[in-house]
């Protein structure tokens, strides 16, 4: 006979954190904005920015990074003509030089209902929240833009991208506002996201994927054959991967509202075979399509596990 | 054979089902949790729900075991039966052995008897036991004999002991020694295996205080005759740990001829009168026609021809013809049997030549009194007379006499009473006139008087003459009296007033309504009778009444019929010589029928000297040689208590019925017994094993039960998430 939930500090509860403030204040504290304006985003491949900036263009431009060399001709600007060759070969060409833009990252935040789980008092839409404006935050500093779509079964918010704090401030301050609902969608949304994304951009996905892993790799495969550099935040709660519950529930899914008894002890083993079969299979699929999947549990800090993701990406050859 | 010296925690096997409950309560109580990936739930549970079955069925399993287990070990299985039992080993054990020591063991099939098989079987059983086994023996004789009393284990010398053991040939106190046994087991219950062996023969008569005591309850208080030494028999002290082993030896269904009582009429025989002995016999068995024969003083006097069981009258009568006079031994025997000890019956005929009858008083006060007693047929009277005065009565030897006639003595001294009165008690005759001599206060110091004299009434004329009446016209003193055509009547002038009677006491002739006339009290073995006018002329005129003289006749002769004594004696370990032979003294000598010298000790009881025989136990004429009398005289015959001669049979399946316990080995012979107690000692309780097997099982159960709760690593560590959340998976 099934009971009505009991709220217990070691099992899943939904847990909305009260707002420390409004806007970017509301997900982060100033210590944490201090140590995530040292560290930048870098996207992997070349963007297409409306700004000059730090980040490649596939438009030939005036950065001193070295591209190739092209034969001069009418209307080339003479400063480009490489001498060099020109005094081996007694030919002229110019030297050419990559272009370098601003980025422009687009963050696609899953509001889901089945994200409104956690354990041990946060739960996975917090936790994506805070992930959202921790990059948001990175971007912003490094002056590139920042869009954000928040979706369900739809697509529940539009942000256009921008480079000024006051509008990521305006954006979080919005996003403070949502709370996870309604079922998921991810693969139909997520292609409409990639319909709509004209300029090559850095795709952020911050979902926990439950949903059909095919049709989901489909629509990240749609983001990639459009050129975006594609980064997936797959959020999960340590118990959804282990199964680390200590006794028999009756589980009620979040967004179905269906009904199972079992005994997760007895369970556990395989379960985790069969969700380690999920996970691997979008990681894979994700390797092949050179999406940088990353996998985040809702127990580490949110800054340091920023932190450590980005340092890496910046280690990372492009 | 499997028993349980615990069988109460069996009723524990209740618990077996809390494992279900448990579990049944468990899946009741599910909390709901709100989940998100209910989907990997459920194709989790499809793939390992046989697997979830099976583990819980294992649980299930062990946990049922464990509570079999715990309750088994509890309840102390005993596994007897050779083929597991040897792998098993033996249990250390308390060993109670009890005999039965009466003389019904004695009892001889062929060659050898049932007491020395009895015997033999006890240091057999005890030579059979481990050298970690303990054991106590007790005999169970006239009383409770502790062979080895406290729990020991020294076999050999036991076992000799026992071998070379007598039969002490008297009853059977086979409940009490049997209580003993039990109660030796409980001085050390640290071992849990006890056996009580119970050594008897076939014979129905000790398993009665057993039947009596079960078939009251155990809580009903012990009948008289159950408690003994031993206590009463209490089923409830043989504990579940115990098992009883009855070997019931010897012949099934025994026979047995025994004369087990006589009666000699008349009760006063003399030189001149023959007399008849009525034999009793007692038969075990089928009707019997057997003969029995009586000798005097070793002589066959007859030899009769009796039929015996099967609702005959079991009794026979032998005329013996005028003997000397003296002490005359007597013997009745009837043919050999398997159980000889009771084939023969003493017992001594005393035959007068004349009474002894002393007379105390003056010569006045005696004279009609002496010339009565003195007159008999042809002018010879079978009477001696002896009278003295009362200053002479304190050097008489009282004890010869079978009368004691004082007339007018009063008052005497205190030790004269005190003589008086013992004489009494050791059966008597004291015949009390009284006189003018002496006041009311003079009687009141004699415990022995029928009653206690008021005054003495001085009759009117008018008042004088009296009618006799017989109170008690059945009363050997006065039955010839009555209807014999004399005139009872008296003229009285002086009667003592004797208003209230003592206990026991009766009127046996009075004079009218509230004058009692004569006053008969029995006091100790013999009798003190109280006349209320005097022996001679002066009170009234009863001496020269018709019926003075054979009056006085009838109470001598009826004083030899109450103290010529038992003529025998049952076989007892202490007699009071001072009351069944008076005539024996500090320097008597007293000679078993073996000739042996009974051992005769002297204590004071009551301020006064009393003389005991001790031992005697072996049947026949014990004998007494006077200081400088000559020849020894016979004494005493002893014959030894005839209960254990009924050897009514006991069905071997009716004793555990009349113990009252549940575990009870029975058998009817040494190789029988020591094949069921070969069978029985092998194996040993396997509370201690189980209890170790469950200890295991719980060990099992919670490795098992810890690694389905943790068995295999988790996702995450086989993930291996690195801290920018980039996936190795160790797998692949």
């Amino acid at each position: 006979m099934a009971k009505t939930p009991k709220p217990n500090k070691n099992d899943a509860v939904k847990v909305s954190k009260e707002p420390r403030g409004e806007g970017i204040k509301a997900f982060l504290n100033s210590e944490e904005m201090h140590k995530l304006s040292r560290i930048v985003l870098m996207s992997r491949y070349v963007v297409e920015g409306n700004l000059s900036g730090a980040h490649r263009s596939p438009l030939k431009g005036a950065s001193s990074e070295f591209a190739d060399h092209k034969a001069y001709g009418v209307g080339d600007d003479p400063k480009h003509i490489d001498w060099k060759v020109l005094s081996r070969t007694d030919r002229y060409y110019i030297k050419r030089y990559e272009d370098e833009t601003n980025l422009r990252v687009y963050i696609i935040l899953d509001r889901s209902n089945s994200m409104a789980y956690g354990s041990a008092g946060l739960r996975k839409y917090d936790f994506a929240c805070r992930l959202a404006a921790a990059l948001g935050y990175v971007v912003v500093k490094a002056r590139d833009s920042v869009g954000l779509f928040v979706y369900s079964d739809k697509i529940d918010m539009e942000v256009e991208p921008r480079n000024s704090i006051n509008h990521l401030h305006n954006m979080l301050k919005r996003l403070q506002g949502i709370e996870p609902a309604s079922t998921t969608n991810t693969a139909e949304t997520l292609h409409q996201i990639a319909a709509s994304i004209h300029k090559r951009a850095l795709v952020v996905v911050i979902s926990d994927l439950l949903d059909n892993e095919k049709e989901v790799n489909l629509a990240l495969a749609h983001f990639r054959k459009r050129l975006h550099d594609v980064i997936v935040f797959h959020v999960l709660d340590p118990v959804e991967v282990d199964l680390s519950l200590k006794q028999g529930f009756e589980f009620e899914d979040l967004e179905t509202g269906e009904l199972l008894t079992v005994d997760p002890r007895a369970l556990a083993a395989d379960y985790q075979k069969v969700f380690g079969e999920f996970l691997k299979q979008y990681r894979t699929t994700c390797e092949g399509m050179k999406v940088d999947y990353r996998l985040v549990q809702t127990d580490q800090s949110v800054e340091t596990y920023v932190r450590a993701y980005l340092e890496e990406r910046r280690r990372q050859p492009k | 054979m499997i028993s349980f010296l615990n069988p109460i925690f069996l009723a524990f096997g209740g618990a077996l089902l809390i494992p279900l409950v448990l579990h049944m309560i468990q899946s009741s109580r599910t909390v709901r949790l709100p989940f998100s990936t209910i989907r990997f739930l459920q194709l989790a549970a499809k793939r390992s729900s046989r697997r979830i079955k099976m583990e819980n069925f294992l649980l299930w399993l062990l946990r049922t075991l464990l509570m079999a287990l715990l309750t088994a070990a509890f309840a102390m299985p005993m596994i007897r039966t050779k083929d597991f039992g040897n792998l098993l080993g033996r249990a250390a054990r308390d060993v109670a052995i009890v005999i039965d020591g009466s003389y019904s063991m004695d009892y001889k099939m062929g060659r050898q008897g049932v007491w020395n098989q009895a015997t033999d079987l006890a240091a057999s059983i005890i030579e059979g036991l481990s050298e970690k086994d303990r054991f106590c023996v007790y005999l169970a004789g006239d009383q409770v004999m502790p062979i080895c009393e406290q729990l020991t284990n020294k076999k050999e010398e036991t076992a000799t002991r026992l071998r070379a053991l007598l039969l002490p040939k008297g009853s059977s106190q086979l409940c009490p020694a049997t209580m003993a046994g039990l109660g030796a087991l409980d001085q050390d219950g640290s071992r849990n295996e006890r056996e009580l062996h119970i050594i008897s023969d076939h014979q129905l008569l000790p398993w009665a205080k057993f039947n009596k005591a079960t078939a009251a309850g155990t809580n009903a208080p012990a009948s008289q005759e159950a408690v003994s030494e031993g206590g009463p028999w209490d089923p409830s002290k043989v504990k579940d740990n115990t098992t009883c082993f009855v070997t019931l030896l010897g012949a099934p269904e025994p026979e047995n001829v025994a004369p087990i009582d006589v009666d000699v009429e008349p009760k006063l025989i003399t030189t001149e009168t023959p007399c008849q002995v009525s034999v009793r016999f007692l038969r075990s068995g089928t009707q019997l026609e057997t003969t029995a024969a009586l000798f005097v003083d070793d002589k066959e006097l007859g030899r009769r021809s009796v039929t015996l069981g099967g609702g005959s009258a079991n009794e026979a009568k032998f005329m013996i013809p005028p003997q000397g006079g003296g002490v005359h031994t007597v013997r009745i025997e009837t043919p050999d049997d398997s159980l000889a000890v009771d084939n023969s019956f003493f017992f001594l005929l005393r035959v007068r030549e004349k009474l002894p009858v002393l007379c105390v008083g003056t010569k006045d006060s005696t004279l009609f009194l002496r010339a009565a007693l003195g007159t008999g047929v042809g002018g010879v009277s079978s009477i001696d007379v002896k009278s003295i005065t009362p200053e002479g009565l304190a050097g008489e030897m009282l004890g010869t006499y079978s009368c004691v006639l004082l007339c007018n003595v009063m008052p005497l001294a205190g030790q004269e009473i005190k003589s008086l009165e013992r004489y009494v008690a050791t059966g008597g005759l004291l015949v009390v006139f009284p006189g003018d001599a002496g006041g009311m206060a003079d009687y009141g110091s004699w415990a022995s008087l029928p009653a206690m004299p008021s005054e003495v009434l001085d009759l009117p004329m008018a008042e004088r003459k009296r009618l006799l009446s017989w109170e008690k016209p059945a009363h050997p003193i006065v039955s010839g009296f009555k209807g014999a055509g004399i005139a009872p009547s008296l003229v009285i002038k002086r009667q003592l007033k004797c208003e209230a009677l003592k206990e026991k006491a009766e009127t046996l002739v009075s004079t009218g309504a509230g004058y009692p006339f004569m006053i008969l009290r029995p006091s100790g073995r013999g009798v003190t009778l109280l006349f209320t006018v005097s022996a001679d002329r002066s009170w009234s005129d009863f001496p020269l009444s018709p019926y003075f003289l054979p009056m006085a006749h009838q109470l001598v002769q009826y004083s030899a019929g109450i103290g010529s004594g038992t003529p025998f004696l049952w076989a007892r370990d202490s007699l009071s010589l001072s009351e069944f032979l008076p005539e024996a003294t500090r320097e008597s000598v007293l000679k078993s029928p073996e000739g042996k010298s009974v051992s005769i000790r002297s204590a004071v009881v009551d301020g006064e000297t009393v003389s005991f025989a001790e031992g005697l136990t072996a049947p026949g004429i014990y004998r007494l040689n006077q200081p400088g009398g000559g020849n020894d005289k016979p004494a005493l015959a002893i014959n030894i208590p005839r209960g254990e001669s009924d050897l009514t049979p006991v069905k071997p399946e009716d004793v555990p019925a009349i113990l009252g316990v549940k575990t009870i080995q029975m058998a009817t012979g040494k190789e029988e017994l020591m094949k069921k107690i070969e069978d029985f000692r092998v194996g040993k309780t396997l509370g201690e094993p189980i209890l170790w097997l469950a200890l295991l099982v719980a060990i099992l159960e919670s490795f098992y039960s810890n690694f389905l709760m943790r068995k295999g690593s988790k996702l995450t560590d086989s993930l291996a998430i690195a801290p920018s959340g980039k996936v190795k998976d160790k797998d692949s």
